[in-house]
This record gives structure tokens, C-alpha cells and sequence, in this order.
């Protein structure tokens, strides 16, 4: 097990250590990829393009990071600004176009239609489901990343998981 | 709170890890580039500053020397003490 977070934080603060972010980025980008792909429908290149985006602003707000929060959920939030700030430059289609895709067995392709059915929530149903159920954070640090207490975290995560039973249940049903 | 047959909420947790790629590296390159060490620039103003100091109060043959070591930047230090030291003298005894 290497350094902890807070340690690499401690050395890119203290002198600029490239290493130590790198280090950070390769632990953590999985899970913000991940959320970003949902909040983003399921579009993966405009979801790593948030992602970089999420990252370069952490490197540029990591001295005003003081530790209150872990460093995942405060990276969280970072990624949920950065996707709210685009979504109001460009609001997305309904449906995104899928485009030509590599065919994919049952499982990649049941994510994708997950990831797809994003596209039907409401913004804030969106950030409680991909938060919720993000690789490592618990729903009160989801509630943190959000910016919302937990109830209202879980108000919009039952309306969500509601909306993608409704789109998505009878599909499985029909396959 | 989640029904243990949920098959949405299973679909949810089902969140693969995403191998790095070259993700790491592209956020790298995007990082700004590293900001130049003030400190040698600081040091050099300091020392061109404390030569020049000197040279206006100490008189010509010392000016060369002390603009000479003080560009030197870490010699910079030193030398702008003890030219401030000189300007002081020098202003006591013009004020005398």
C-alpha cells in the first residue's frame, strides 16, 4: 500500500511534486470516469473530457483543499461542478445518438443501456445515482460531494432508480 | 433501503473498474507548466539593487564589484546588508 492521499496532496502543495499528482490521478480516475459517464449518458468521450477537466482543476485548487472532506468525495464534487457547468453551456439531447459502437457481450451492452437511460432523469436524479453508487464513497459523502443533505440525496435517488425501472425493466422483460 | 432482488440497484452497484489507458498521461500534459522559482529571480533584483546602492554611495571603484557579485543573485543577500549599511552611513553623514 502506498503513500495516502493526504501525503500525496502534502507533497504536490509543498513542491510542486508531478509524481505524487500522477500518483493520485491513476488511484482515482476510474471512479470519476465513472460517475462522469453516467451523469453524462453514457457519453464516454465528453465524460473523459470532464474527467481531465476535473482533474486539472483539483491540481489548481489542491492548496485550498484543507482535508475536512476526503480527497475522493472533494474530487467528486469537483467533477459534478465541472458536468453541471457544462451541461449549462450545452444542454444535452434527450437521447444521445450511439453512434457506431464496438458490439459488446449482454453485460457491457445491459451498462450501456444503464448509462443511456441517464439521459431521461432530471439533473439532480442524476447526481444521486451516479454519487450513490460510486465506487468508494458512502451516501453521506455522496450528500457532501452534492452539496445536499442525505435526505434529499435519498428523495432523488428513489425517483431516479424509480425512472430507470420504468425505462428499463420492461426491456429486460422483452430481451 | 434497496430490495436485495433489485435488478436496477445491481445494474447500479455493477460499475466496472476503468483501466488508465492514457488517461493519466493526457491529464499531465494538461496540467499548467510548472511556475518559474521566483526565488533566484528575487535574489538577483536584490543584489543588482544593493551593487547599485553601493556603487552610488561607495564610489567607483567598489561599483563594479558589488553589481558584479550581486548579480550573482545568492551573493545578492549578503551584499544588499552590507550596502544598506553603507547607504545608511552615507545618508548620516550627507545629513550631518
Amino acid at each position: 500500500m502506498g503513500p495516502s492521499d493526504a501525503e500525496l496532496c502534502a507533497r504536490v502543495v509543498a513542491s510542486d511534486d508531478r509524481h505524487a499528482f500522477a500518483a493520485l490521478v491513476r488511484r482515482h480516475q476510474s471512479a470519476v470516469r465513472a460517475v462522469l459517464r453516467r451523469l453524462c449518458a453514457g457519453d464516454a468521450a465528453l465524460a473523459d473530457d470532464l474527467s481531465q477537466e476535473t482533474f486539472v482543476r483539483a491540481w489548481r485548487g489542491l492548496r485550498g483543499w484543507r482535508g475536512g472532506a476526503r480527497f475522493s468525495t472533494w474530487l467528486h464534487r469537483i467533477a459534478v461542478n465541472a458536468w453541471l457547468s457544462q451541461a449549462r453551456k450545452a444542454p444535452p439531447p434527450a437521447v444521445l445518438d450511439p453512434g457506431v459502437q464496438e458490439p459488446a457481450d449482454g453485460r457491457v451492452e445491459a451498462r450501456r443501456d444503464l448509462e443511456r437511460a441517464f439521459a431521461f432523469l432530471r439533473p439532480e436524479e442524476r447526481i444521486a445515482l451516479a454519487l450513490a453508487y460510486a465506487q468508494d464513497l458512502t451516501h453521506e459523502e455522496a450528500a457532501e460531494a452534492a452539496g445536499w443533505p442525505v435526505g434529499t440525496l435519498k428523495t432523488h435517488l428513489l425517483r431516479g432508480k424509480e425512472k430507470l425501472r420504468q425505462r428499463l425493466v420492461p426491456q429486460e422483460g422483452a430481451a | 433501503m434497496t430490495d436485495p432482488h433489485d435488478t436496477i440497484d445491481d445494474a447500479l452497484r455493477g460499475s466496472p473498474y476503468l483501466d488508465d489507458g492514457n488517461f493519466t498521461n493526457g491529464v499531465m500534459g494538461a496540467l499548467p507548466p510548472r511556475a518559474p522559482r521566483r526565488r533566484g529571480a528575487v535574489l538577483l533584483v536584490a543584489g543588482v539593487a544593493a551593487g547599485l546602492l553601493g556603487a552610488a554611495t561607495l564610489g567607483e571603484p567598489l561599483a563594479a564589484a558589488f553589481v558584479a557579485i550581486g548579480a550573482t543573485g545568492t551573493a545578492g543577500v549578503l551584499f544588499l546588508g552590507t550596502a544598506l549599511a553603507a547607504g545608511a552611513g552615507a545618508l548620516l553623514r550627507w545629513a550631518r
